[in-house]
């Protein structure tokens, strides 16, 4: 307990630094994040959870997981340097560029198909939701790419 | 393109963090340069050597 103690007080003095500023905002968003798709969630079936929504929920928590490991990872790494440099801005705009090609492709997709995926019951509101995830999905998937297996990008 | 980045360190008894500090960039940059899969900005190459006091040409090995 006084271990957890440690470690919550020493991320709360990490607002000394840029880096650890970063991380606190990275904390915020994910917290705002979380709360946005589980109440999102919650709404849109007010009478009860069912089974294929209740899979859906896990999203949230695999992001928060997702978080969970990182911050731990920096904190083991606290030698590591900056979080942020000329290779890890390379490979974000490069994500970037991707994410954004793609998810050109996933609107129209969502736009042409959504009657045959049953998506055009859903209400505006929500169906903007499904697009804005699909993109941010896209966005992650075009960032673990370009920094574990991509060897184009250069300086 | 190869890098003696690796050699170099081991002569100047750096570790990774040590000349991720130095240079200013992450440690997983190096552990990318030193593998040759990442091709540093002349900017960094320039930092990079010099933390080891070299040239350019003498940490990173140009091939056609």
């Amino acid at each position: 307990m006084l271990g957890l103690n440690n470690f919550l007080l020493e991320i709360l003095n990490m607002s000394k630094t840029s880096n650890n500023a970063r991380l606190l905002l990275g904390a915020v968003v994910i917290i705002f994040v979380v709360a946005t798709l589980s109440l999102y969630f919650f709404s849109i079936s007010p009478g009860g959870i069912e089974f294929g929504e209740g899979l859906i929920l896990i999203l949230p928590l695999i992001i928060l997981l997702g978080f969970g490991i990182f911050v731990i990872k920096r904190h083991k790494d606290a030698n590591g340097g900056p979080l942020e440099d000329e290779r890890t801005r390379n490979i974000m705009n490069v994500s970037m560029a991707r994410a954004y090609l793609f998810s050109i492709y996933w609107l129209l997709f969502l736009g042409f198909f959504s009657e045959d995926f049953g998506l055009a019951s859903l209400a505006a509101s929500s169906l903007i939701g499904v697009g804005i995830l699909g993109m941010a999905i896209l966005f992650g998937i075009c960032y673990i790419y370009t920094s574990r297996f991509d060897k184009s990008i250069e300086g | 393109m190869k890098t003696r980045i690796k050699e170099l360190r081991a002569k100047f008894n750096l570790t990774q963090e040590e000349l991720a500090h130095k240079a200013g960039i992450r440690r997983e940059t190096v552990v990318f340069l030193e593998k040759g899969k990442y091709n540093p900005s002349l900017k960094l190459a320039h930092s990079i050597a010099r933390v080891f006091n070299a040239k350019i040409e003498e940490v990173f090995i140009f091939e056609d």
